[in-house]
């Protein structure tokens, strides 16, 4: 499996700067012992601060690690350091076969996943469809009741008007998205909660905040009439409220097979969890797809995909207007850094998919864009990055490799990936001269 | 932003209790589909309306023209990018982690040719425009793009700053000034003398002793007419700082005026008991205060063994090159420091060849007084600028020998570890193994802070030879002092052995 891993991609699957800095120490041949590898695994003994030294394993395949080491970490800094390791001086690694330990381990692996399929299978089978349908009538009817009670608060915040609403507190908002996780409505109390920091959030805060009121009452709206809409902006409605599809019943279905290139990842804070997301384009759909993973403090993310890469894999969308979340059915083999040819945009292009977007679903935050000739430039302290034909899209003031990205494009045009919410672009990779690079 | 939209804004701001609210009406598709609305509550219907103007107002956006002045692109670089390991270990040095490398890392990777890559050049520009030290280091790894880059950003103004110091020199604030005198001073002295000379009126008495302090860097005789002429400006800084500037040039009107004071003041008696015959300076004169000497001394009376006026003489003959003695009375440099040491007036002797040893750079009074005061119980003077006059290899030397002298002994034992700290930032393998074992024998012998000073000098030493050596002792350690030794001493030794073999490999 000749992948070119990059210390880049690696350093990228540290839980946090220690781990990584960690790991880059002890990628060093004098830590380790009897270090090998095959087709699909790498391992190595490192002497720590125990008695013993630690058993550090790796399956390529993933890549997915594992260390008889204490740490809470992962993957932690042994698993990082044995792979970069491997990355900087593959001929330190003696190709052969796995020892017993590694062997037992990738055979526990296939099993484990062999039992997920047939659990999920077997699951399925157990469950009682009247007691299912019973529970599904209760929550349809607590949601029922919230929605009700958040239509008669919005009416209440535009009657007494958004000025009074501005000088509320922060709980105002947390109390009504309180009630909304009581009523089971996950998905309302979210919104909500994005609202309240509208408020305080600066010039053009009234727009803003109008904006995503009126685009909740539409949704409001929609769930009132939902047997009158298409069966794609049901599912839409139904997960922004707080339905989330049951995965395994998604998981049943067949899925998209394909090579799946990983465009870009951006990791940010949502409630308490540390949130994943993954844009990946499938070579032969032409389609993009939407891995999300959810993580609890330095947890690892369940699965590990590797922006740069490109990935064999099923992919099972869930049911929408504009198809993009998806679950990740099977995978297979990673391969290859990706340099194949895939479509790219302009900046006019982009618009207009947006707008034939929020056609399909009028709620449509993010869309991945790719485009294909831009030029990083700074405005008045602002960046931006224009196409050949002089139009301009502005880079997200989040975004905090503005001078990286000028510095890469060394004031000529890139391919450049990222997401775009209709105002602002956040970069998460670039391509330079057909090689890829993350920004996030 | 379309009136209508603005007119819900406005409503659903003040509220609809306060404001009724009302469709306007509007033509076309959006007209149409508002028309259907019908809502008994005003606010209800405001946030429908809402909906659809701000759904039509987003699918009809369109990107924006802005006119943007055309941004010159870079030149490809020649020079070879360094690999992606050792730009990995550039991020982690500029992280924080074994930041004491980046000193050694900058000039191997200049050393095997090659360039940083543009992905941390934003990040070793902003660590160079904080850190001043590191500002010529980079200049010679960023490449054609981190000099196209600097461009862009005035933060990072002094990468181009070499081409600009006429200008900066002409309009800068006083201490980008300076700096702009001090690069110039470097390639053209005489065309610096030029411009300073051209604005001295002009300049602030405050600045005036900066300036010519800067004028050390290549100072010749072709500055003595302009020093000269400072000696007699209104300040003391200037009047002092032109002194030493022209002291340090033995030619000078100033350096013979002291050597005829000075030679009113000493002499040197040969043969059998020769000694060296000491009048003391009457007073401070007019004269003298105007070449610089200064009347009151620093040392406090409490701690003077000077006295005023061996203070005045300590001046006097520091700015006379101990060359003109050692040719007039023949005698070798040992020779002085022993006729010297029993003298009278021995501390004031000693203090003028000191400041004469620093003026002069004299290796050779550098090195004998260096052996002098090591070992003193309270030494006059620190023997740090001392050894920073001698060449690096012979600095190893020098340092090698006083710690082979040192032995087991306590006294002198502080100043030889500050002068293996100070002096030197890569050793040689042959002074590596010198002090290490030197601090192997003392920890043995429980002399602990030769084992914490390891961890300042694990990033001098010559990282593989240490590294070897430090390993051997490990079984000796305490559990903690394993520790530390692992994460202090071996840790940064490591990086350092492989940073340097990544940036030697493929070259």
């Amino acid at each position: 499996m000749p992948i070119a891993w990059t210390a880049e991609q690696i350093i990228a699957l540290a839980p946090d700067p220690s781990s990584a800095k960690a790991g880059s120490a002890l990628a060093n041949r004098s830590k380790w012992l009897a270090l090998g590898c095959s087709a699909r695994a790498l391992w190595g003994a490192c002497q720590g601060s125990g008695k013993n030294p630690y058993q550090t394993q790796i399956d390529l395949s993933e890549p997915a690690f594992q260390c008889s080491c204490p740490s809470r970490k992962f993957p932690c800094k042994h698993g990082l350091g044995l792979f970069l390791l491997f990355v900087a001086q593959e001929a330190a690694f003696t190709k052969q076969e796995p020892p017993t330990w590694v062997g037992e381990w990738l055979v526990k692996r296939d099993a484990r996943a062999e039992q997920r399929v047939k659990k999920e299978e077997s699951e399925e089978r157990n469950v009682d469809p009247n007691a299912h349908l019973k529970r599904a009538e209760q929550r349809a009817r607590k949601v029922e009741q919230g929605i009700v009670e958040l239509q008669q608060w919005l009416r209440d915040l535009v009657r007494q008007g958004l000025a009074a609403a501005q000088t509320k507190p922060y709980q105002f908002w947390e109390a009504q998205a309180a009630r909304l996780v009581d009523a089971q409505a996950a998905g309302l109390a979210r919104m909500l909660r994005q609202m309240a920091g509208l408020a305080a959030s600066g010039e053009g805060w009234q727009h803003r905040l109008l904006e995503r009121l009126s685009r909740l009452q539409l949704l409001l709206e929609g769930y009132q009439r939902l047997d009158s809409l298409p069966f794609e902006t049901q599912a839409d409605i139904r997960q922004l409220i707080g339905w989330n599809p049951v995965q395994e019943e998604l998981l049943a279905q067949d899925g998209v097979r394909d090579t799946w290139l990983v465009l870009g990842q951006r990791v940010y804070e949502e409630e308490k969890l540390r949130a994943q997301r993954s844009w990946l384009y499938g070579c032969e759909s032409r389609r993009s797809a939407l891995l999300l993973q959810f993580a609890f403090g330095r947890d690892n993310f369940d699965i590990t995909v590797l922006a740069g890469l490109g990935l064999e894999a099923e992919l099972v969308f869930f049911p929408s207007a504009y198809p993009l979340r998806a679950l990740l059915k099977q995978r297979g083999e990673i391969n290859k850094a990706f340099d194949a040819e895939f479509s790219a945009a302009s900046v006019l292009e982009i618009y207009e998919a947006r707008a034939a977007a929020l056609a399909r679903n009028p709620w449509l935050e993010l869309l991945p864009v790719t485009l294909s000739a831009v030029t990083p430039l700074r405005v008045n302290e602002q960046w931006l990055v224009q196409d050949a034909k002089g139009k301009s899209l502005r880079l997200s003031k989040q975004f905090d490799k503005g001078w990286e990205l000028l510095a890469l494009s060394g004031g000529r045009a890139l391919q450049l990936f990222g997401e775009w919410n209709g105002e602002q672009l956040f970069p998460l990779s670039v391509w330079v001269e057909g090689k890829f690079f993350r920004l996030s | 932003m379309t009136n209508l939209w603005q007119d819900l804004v406005t409503n659903a701001l003040l509220g609809t209790e306060r404001k009724a609210f009302a469709l306007a009406q509007t033509g076309g598709a959006l007209g149409e589909l508002l028309n259907r609305l019908e809502g008994a509550d005003q606010a209800l219907l405001l946030l429908q309306g809402a909906a659809i103007v701000a759904l039509h107002q987003q699918a009809g956006r369109v990107p924006i023209d802005v006119e943007i002045p055309a941004l010159s692109f870079c030149e490809a670089d020649e020079v070879p990018a360094c690999s992606e390991r050792a730009a990995q270990h550039l991020a982690l040095m500029l992280s924080g982690e074994y930041r004491d490398a980046l000193v050694e890392w900058l000039k191997a990777l200049a050393e095997a040719g090659k360039r940083v890559n543009a992905m941390l050049l934003p990040s070793l520009l902003n660590y160079a425009a904080a850190n001043k030290i590191f500002r010529p280091l980079i200049l010679p790894v960023i490449g054609r793009r981190g000099v196209w880059l600097a461009l862009q950003n005035p933060e990072w103004s002094f990468v181009t700053s070499a081409t600009l110091a006429a200008e900066i020199w002409q309009t800068g604030n006083a201490e980008d000034r300076l700096g702009a005198l001090k690069q110039l001073r470097q390639d053209n002295p005489a065309l610096a003398l030029e411009w300073l000379s051209a604005s001295w009126p002009q300049e602030a008495p405050p600045d005036r002793a900066r300036f010519i302090e800067a004028l050390q860097i290549n100072v010749s005789m072709a500055d003595e007419e302009f020093l000269e002429n400072a000696l007699d400006d209104k300040r003391k800084e200037v009047r002092r700082a032109a002194a030493e500037m022209l002291a340090r040039l033995p030619p000078s009107r100033l350096c013979q005026r002291m050597l005829e004071r000075a030679s009113r003041l000493i002499e040197h008696k040969s043969g059998l008991r020769s000694r060296f015959d000491i009048t003391l300076p009457e007073a401070c004169d007019k004269a003298m205060a105007r070449d610089g000497i200064d009347a009151a001394s620093p040392f406090s009376q409490a701690n003077d063994k000077l006295g005023q006026r061996g203070w005045w003489l300590a001046q006097i003959l520091g700015a006379v090159p101990l060359e003109v003695w050692r040719k007039r009375w023949k005698i070798s440099t040992a020779e002085m420091l022993k006729l010297s040491d029993k003298n009278e007036w021995q501390s004031a002797l000693m203090l003028a060849w000191f400041n004469a040893a620093q003026r002069f750079r004299d290796e050779a009074m550098a090195e004998a007084l260096l052996k002098i005061i090591v070992g003193k119980e309270t030494p006059l003077f620190s023997p740090l600028p001392l050894v920073g006059l001698l060449p690096l290899p012979r600095r190893e030397q020098v340092i090698g020998d006083l710690l082979k002298a040192l032995g087991n002994k306590e006294q002198g034992k502080g100043a030889v570890m500050a002068l293996i700290g100070y002096a030197i930032h890569q050793w040689s393998a042959g002074f590596t193994r010198l002090v290490l074992e030197h601090a192997r024998q003392r920890i043995k012998a429980d002399d602990r802070g030769w084992f914490y000073a390891l961890r300042t000098w694990s990033y001098f030493m010559s990282p593989t030879l240490a590294l070897e050596e430090v390993m051997k002792w490990k079984p000796q350690l305490e559990e903690y002092e394993t520790k530390y030794a692992g994460e202090h001493i071996e840790a940064p030794l490591r990086f350092r052995c492989e940073m340097l073999e990544e940036l030697r490999r493929g070259t």
